[in-house]
């Protein structure tokens, strides 16, 4: 199967502290993936990593077989919805315009293609009578869709999510989840930071494991019959699972 | 009129341009701090611009100015680096040590036989009616290029304010973008300095964009009500300060921008509460 992300011996310090150690792993391509680990395991430690948005001590990242500067354009990042400041004076469609903006330009225009492209995917996530609207005034799943909507009009086909089911309803969390698979459908590779293995977990494709290393990975139904979620874990997990 | 009235006005209307406009997106990223840091300590820079010149000179000292602003963002952002510090340690202690070392200098200077002459002491408050014709076309050639980067990478600015990591992953580069705001605010620090001082300087790229925030949600319309509010004080403002013959000039502007700011917030009855 292709690579969509190929990851060797990544480690990451957070100051003196150690976040990431040595994670060598790789995520296949057309498929959804969760990084999965409790709090502090360095999940969002090993998206922002590998994007770049972090220095990273040591290690080599590869997409699709070339670097991140050639791939960058081709992927689309979710935050996580702590890093947001919701008073910030923006409204939902200048958030999904942000997904249209281009470096290495001077200047920085939405053209008429970009505005069209920003309303079909405002549509797609259903927020199309939302658009004037400051993003703070939205519910936690449609704040949520309107990142994912960003993501989309990137048109990228590696979309990387952090954490996106956490403060949202059960409503906003099928609907992320059923345009999350309609993307793998049609060919893109999903990857979404998750805390646990409950609920989302029989969404994923394939699962990565984490707690500061690699703990294990593959496909979802093999990761749960193992005992590696308890070496992640503990019990607890299992205690959550319905 | 006399031409030196237009020559305040014109020049008073071109700061208060420029420092709404530069102030919109300190505030948006959050540096209203660095605003304040960056004004006290281009002191030091514009006394010893002086010092070895001997004349006062405005684009003299602007470039005094924008060296020693551009030495306290450095500093700022290294220690930010380095330390473990927290921003707003690193920012008050960046300002005030560049601020005595500012005052200092000034002292010295004005103890000497040729005190007074100088006129240094109006850095600390302003005096607009020092300006000539040459600081006009100076002020005149910093706003349009102040307008024109702003025009050309609003959308930029605004989203990296919004959200770094995201224009990070897109690779948009976060040095680059701190270094061209940083250089703007620097810029307009060291022009608006002959008219508000050193010290109220930070409170013109502040104001104007918090009393906008209270009325408006959408970029635009805070651009556009910012420039009103910092333009209209400014202009408001040393007029009175002509008018009175002893006051300066950067306590009249910000007077009148507060009253703006406080006027708005009581008509809002929701005093200081920003509009979603």
């Amino acid at each position: 199967m292709k690579k969509a992300v190929e990851i060797n011996d990544l480690t990451v310090f957070y100051r003196d502290t150690l976040a990431l150690d040595n994670v060598s792993v790789s995520i296949n391509s057309g498929k959804i993936t969760g990084i999965i680990g409790p709090n502090g395991s360095g999940k969002s430690t090993l998206l922002k990593g590998i994007l770049g948005i972090i220095p990273v001590k040591k290690g080599t990242v590869s997409f699709f077989g070339s670097s991140l500067e050639k791939y960058r354009s081709k992927i689309a990042y979710v935050p996580q919805r702590e890093s947001i400041d919701w008073d910030f004076p923006i409204t939902v469609e200048e958030v999904v315009a942000m997904g249209r903006i281009r470096p290495k330009k001077w200047w920085s225009r939405t053209t008429m293609a970009d505005r069209e492209i920003v309303k079909e995917t405002l549509k797609k996530v259903q927020l199309s009578e939302f658009v004037n609207r400051q993003i703070g005034q939205l519910s936690g799943g449609q704040q949520q869709r309107v990142f994912l909507a960003r993501a989309l009009a990137q048109e990228a086909e590696l979309i990387v999510m952090d954490e996106p089911f956490v403060g949202i309803d059960m409503a906003s969390q099928e609907s992320i989840l059923s345009i999350v698979q309609k993307l793998r459908d049609s060919g893109k590779t999903v990857v979404i930071v998750h805390h646990d293995l409950s609920v989302v977990a029989e969404y994923f494709d394939e699962v990565i494991l984490l707690n500061k290393k690699l703990i294990a990975n593959g496909p979802i139904s093999e990761i749960l019959k193992s005992e590696n979620i308890e070496k992640a874990y503990g019990m607890t997990l299992l205690l959550n699972r319905k | 009129m006399d031409l030196s009235i237009w020559i305040v006005f014109i020049g008073t209307a071109l700061i208060g341009i420029s420092a709404a406009l530069v102030g919109t997106f300190t505030f948006l990223q959050k540096k209203s701090l660095i605003g304040d840091a960056i004004s006290h300590s281009i002191l030091p820079g514009i006394v010893l611009a002086y010092m070895i010149s001997g004349q006062r000179n405005t684009l003299i000292l602007m470039l005094g100015a924008f060296f020693s602003g551009w030495l306290a963002t450095q500093q700022i952002s290294w220690l930010q680096r380095k330390t473990k510090l927290k921003s707003d340690t690193i920012v008050a202690a960046t300002l005030s040590i560049f601020f005595a070392l500012g005052l200092a200098m000034l002292s010295y200077i004005q103890g000497r036989p040729d005190d007074g002459q100088a006129g240094l002491s109006d850095f600390l408050f302003g005096k607009i009616a020092a300006l000539n014709i040459e600081d006009l076309y100076l002020f005149a050639t910093v706003s349009a290029l102040i307008i024109a980067v702003t025009f050309f990478r609003y959308r930029v600015m605004f989203s990296f304010a919004f959200n770094k990591e995201f224009m990070i992953s897109k690779g948009f580069s976060l040095r680059w973008n701190d270094f061209i705001l940083n250089s703007m605010t620097i810029l307009v620090v060291a022009m608006g300095v002959q008219a508000v001082g050193v010290v109220l300087m930070s409170a013109l790229l502040i104001i104007p964009v918090l009393t906008a925030r209270m009325l408006t949600y959408q970029l635009r319309s805070l651009i556009t009500l910012s420039l009103i509010f910092g333009t209209g004080s400014s202009l408001a403002g040393s007029y009175i300060s002509i008018l009175g013959k002893n006051i300066p000039t950067g306590p009249c502007i910000i007077m009148v921008l507060s009253m703006c700011a406080i006027s708005v917030a009581l008509l809002l009855r929701v005093p200081f509460k920003i509009k979603k």
